[in-house]
C-alpha cells in the first residue's frame, strides 16, 4: 500500500515527476463526490445542449397549446405532465437550462475576467490605484444585490427579451466580480514580494508581461475555484430574478419561471405538483453538481489535502475483504 | 506579561477611548460612499418607466372632473409630491430631507409619508430573521466543530455532502416543498400571510414555516463556515502546544481552539446585519409575510419610488454598518489586531 502511495499509481519504474496540473487531475479524478458532481454536470449540459439544439432546428413552438391535454399528471407520453395551456412539461423544463446555462456562463466569464484584471492591478501597483479599486469595490458590495438587480430589471421590464437577457448577464456580471477581485488582490500583494518576481525585475520584463504571464498563472487556479462558485450563484441569481418575473417571460421558459407559476396561485402548487417540482429538482440537481466540481477542485488545488487514488481505494477493499475472509477462515476452523 | 498590568491599571474610560476614535473615523468614512450609493439609488429609480403622479391618481375622484379642473388636481398633486422640480434639485432635496431631516417622503401606494409605515415592516422582518439566525447559529456551531474534530470521518463526511446539498438548494424551492409537504398535505400550518382574520391560529403559526426556510437556507453555508475556521485553528501551533502540554483533549479543543475559531464567525454576523433587518425578497413574497422583502417587492410593481429609494438606501446603510460590525467584531476578539490598529 504504501508504494502505491508513493508513486501515485505509476509503476516505480517510470519514474514520473508529476506536474501541478497532472496532480490536481489526479486528485480530482479519485474524489468520489467531485466526479460524480462532473457526470451529474456533464449530463445535464449536454442535455439542455442537445434539447435547445432540437427545439431551434425543428422550430419548436413554445406557445402551441393544446386544451385537450391540459393539467395531465406524468406518464410514458408526457414524462413530467403537461401544464395548464397543454403544452408538455418535459421539453419546457428542458429548454429552461439553456437561459440559465448562457446566463451563468456569461456573466462568470465577465465577472472573472473584470475580477481578475482589477484585481492584479490593485495587488501589484498598490498604493493609490489599490485604494481607488478597493473604494469601488467597497460601494459595488454594500450595494443589496438581488435588490439592485430587481431595479435595474424593473426599468427595463418594457424591453424584449434578448435586451434583458442581456442586461441581466451585465448585472451579474458586474456585481459579482467583487470578491474574486479581493482575493486576487490579497494573492498578489504576497506575490509580488517574491523573489520571482524581484528576478523579472532585474530581467527587465516589462509590467504587463510579469501580471501576465508571471503573477496571474500563479493564481490561476484560485480563479477557477472561485469561478465554479461563481457559476453558481449567478444561475441561482438568474432563478431568483426569473421567480420574481423580472427575466426572460414568456413563452420562452426559464426553471425560475416555471417554479413562479406554482407560487402565483395555490391551485397548481396544490394540484399540480409536476408543473414546479421537476423545474425545482433540476435547478438544484445543476447548482449540486457546480457545487461539487467546486469543492472537488478546491480541494484538489491544495497541496497538504490527502487522497486516495483509485486504484489505492480497491487494494484497501481487498485488503479489508481478505482480512475478513482471513477471520471468517479462522472462526470456521 | 507586564502589559496586562499596564492595561489593568486604565480605568474604563481610557479603554474605550480608541475604540470610539476607531469607531467615529470609520463612520465618518461612510458619508461619501453613502452619498454615492445614494445617487446611484436615485438615478436607478428615477430611470424606472412610468409616471408617479398618474398612478397615483384615484379614478374614481378625477372621473367627475373637468379636463381643468383635473389639470389642476394633477398639477396639485405634482408640487405635493415635489415633481415640479428637476432631476438635479430633487435628489438634493431628497438627501436634505432624508439625511437631515428624517423624512422619507410620501409613499403613493399607501398614500402615507413612508417614515409611518416602514417601522412596522422592518420590525417584522427582523422579528422572523433574528428568530431564523438563532436557530442557525445554535445548530451550525457545534456541528461544524464536530465535523472538524472528526475530519474525514463518517460525521464530517455525511455533514460535508448534507452542506453542499444545503447550499445548493434554492430557497424559494425549499419553500414551496415545505408548503407542499406541511400545508397542504399534513395540513398542520397556515399558508401564508401574517395573522388569522378569524383568530383561530397563534401568530407563531405564521412564523414557523419562513423560519424553517431561513434556517435551512442558511444553515449549510454557516456550518461550512464554522467547520473551516475550526479545522484552521485545529493546525495551528499552538494547538499542537497545548496537546504537547498535555492538556485534555476537550480542553485543547472548547478553550484554546474554538475561541478563535470564533474570529471567523464573527465576520458573519456582520454579513448578516443586511438581511437581518432586511429580510427575503423572495420568501416574504411566497410566505406572503409584510416584512420589508414584501414592501420593496410592492414598491416595485407600484413604482412607489419613495419607499423604493428609502428602503435601498436602508440595505446599503445596513451593509456598510455590517462591514464596521466586521472590523470592531476583529478588534474585540483578536489582540493582535486591537493593538495594530488601535495604535
Amino acid at each position: 500500500m504504501s508504494e502505491t502511495k508513493e508513486t501515485k499509481g505509476f509503476s516505480k519504474e517510470d519514474e514520473v515527476i508529476l506536474s501541478p496540473t497532472q496532480q490536481i487531475i489526479i486528485k480530482f479524478k479519485s474524489n468520489r463526490l467531485a466526479m460524480f458532481g462532473f457526470w451529474l454536470f456533464t449530463a445535464i449540459v449536454s442535455i439542455v445542449v442537445v434539447t435547445h439544439i432540437w427545439t431551434t432546428v425543428t422550430n419548436y413552438d413554445f406557445s402551441a397549446t393544446d386544451a385537450s391535454i391540459k393539467n395531465l399528471p406524468p406518464s410514458w407520453e408526457h414524462p413530467f405532465g403537461t401544464d395548464k395551456y397543454g403544452r408538455n412539461t418535459v421539453i419546457r423544463v428542458l429548454e429552461g437550462g439553456w437561459i440559465s446555462l448562457q446566463v451563468g456562463f456569461l456573466s462568470t466569464v465577465m465577472a472573472v475576467t473584470i475580477g481578475l484584471f482589477m484585481g492584479s492591478i490593485a495587488g501589484y501597483f498598490g498604493g493609490k490605484i489599490d485604494s481607488i479599486i478597493m473604494r469601488v469595490i467597497e460601494v459595488i458590495y454594500s450595494f443589496p444585490f438581488l435588490a439592485l438587480a430587481f431595479t435595474i430589471s424593473a426599468v427595463f421590464r418594457d424591453k424584449p427579451a434578448e435586451t434583458r437577457l442581456f442586461v441581466i448577464v451585465m448585472i451579474l456580471g458586474l456585481i459579482r466580480w467583487t470578491g474574486l477581485a479581493r482575493l486576487v488582490r490579497g494573492q498578489m500583494l504576497s506575490l509580488r514580494e517574491q523573489e520571482f518576481i524581484l528576478a523579472t525585475k532585474a530581467l527587465g520584463i516589462k509590467r504587463r508581461n510579469q501580471i501576465m504571464r508571471h503573477l496571474i498563472p500563479n493564481v490561476l487556479a484560485m480563479v477557477v475555484v472561485s469561478a465554479t462558485l461563481t457559476f453558481a450563484s449567478a444561475i441561482l441569481s438568474e432563478s431568483f430574478l426569473s421567480f420574481l418575473n423580472l427575466s426572460v417571460t414568456e413563452p420562452i421558459p426559464t426553471w425560475g419561471a416555471l417554479l413562479a407559476k406554482a407560487a402565483s396561485n395555490s391551485t397548481s402548487l396544490r394540484k399540480f405538483w409536476w408543473i414546479w417540482v421537476f423545474p425545482g429538482t433540476m435547478l438544484f440537481l445543476f447548482i449540486m453538481s457546480i457545487n461539487l466540481v467546486g469543492e472537488g477542485l478546491r480541494e484538489a488545488i491544495d497541496p497538504k489535502a490527502q487522497y486516495i487514488t483509485k486504484e489505492q481505494r480497491k487494494a484497501r477493499k481487498a485488503e479489508r475483504k481478505a482480512e475478513k475472509q482471513a477471520k471468517a477462515a479462522k472462526g470456521g476452523v | 506579561m507586564d502589559n496586562k498590568d499596564i492595561r489593568g491599571s486604565k480605568t474604563f474610560l481610557e479603554k474605550a477611548m480608541p475604540y470610539v476614535t476607531y469607531i467615529g473615523k470609520r463612520l465618518l468614512s461612510l458619508i461619501p460612499v453613502l452619498l454615492l450609493i445614494s445617487l446611484l439609488i436615485y438615478v436607478l429609480i428615477n430611470l424606472m418607466p412610468g409616471d408617479p403622479v398618474m398612478a397615483m391618481l384615484d379614478p374614481e375622484k378625477t372621473a367627475a372632473m373637468t379636463i381643468e379642473e383635473r389639470n389642476n388636481y394633477v398639477e396639485s398633486m405634482r408640487a405635493f409630491l415635489g415633481y415640479d422640480k428637476s432631476y438635479v434639485e430633487r435628489y438634493f432635496i431628497w438627501l436634505r430631507d432624508t439625511f437631515l431631516e428624517g423624512e422619507f417622503g410620501y409613499s403613493i401606494r399607501f398614500n402615507k409619508p413612508v417614515n409611518e409605515i416602514i417601522g412596522a415592516y422592518i420590525a417584522r422582518s427582523f422579528k422572523v430573521n433574528i428568530i431564523g439566525f438563532f436557530f442557525a447559529f445554535a445548530i451550525s456551531i457545534p456541528v461544524g466543530i464536530t465535523a472538524a474534530v472528526k475530519k474525514n470521518k463518517f460525521f464530517d463526511k455525511m455533514v460535508t455532502v448534507l452542506s453542499i446539498i444545503g447550499i445548493s438548494l434554492p430557497s424559494f424551492f425549499v419553500a414551496l416543498l415545505l408548503i407542499l409537504l406541511f400545508v397542504v398535505h399534513l395540513k398542520w400550518l397556515p399558508f401564508s400571510g401574517m395573522s388569522d382574520p378569524k383568530g383561530i391560529r397563534p401568530e407563531w403559526h405564521y412564523l414557523v414555516l419562513p423560519v424553517t426556510v431561513i434556517v435551512m437556507t442558511s444553515l449549510a453555508s454557516l456550518v461550512r463556515y464554522v467547520r473551516a475556521a475550526m479545522i484552521d485553528v485545529l493546525q495551528a501551533d499552538y494547538v499542537r502546544t497545548a496537546r504537547a502540554k498535555g492538556l485534555a483533549e476537550k480542553v485543547v479543543i472548547y478553550r484554546h481552539a474554538f475561541q478563535n475559531a470564533l474570529i471567523p464567525v464573527v465576520t458573519l454576523i456582520g454579513m448578516w446585519i443586511p438581511a437581518l433587518f432586511g429580510g427575503s425578497i423572495v420568501v416574504e413574497k411566497i410566505f406572503a409575510y409584510p416584512g420589508m422583502g414584501y414592501l420593496l417587492n410592492q414598491a416595485y410593481s407600484f413604482k412607489d419610488r419613495a419607499v423604493l429609494q428609502t428602503a435601498l438606501l436602508f440595505f446599503g446603510l445596513l451593509t456598510l454598518l455590517g462591514n464596521i460590525f466586521i472590523d470592531i467584531g476583529y478588534m474585540a476578539v483578536d489582540p493582535r489586531i486591537r493593538e495594530g490598529k488601535v495604535k
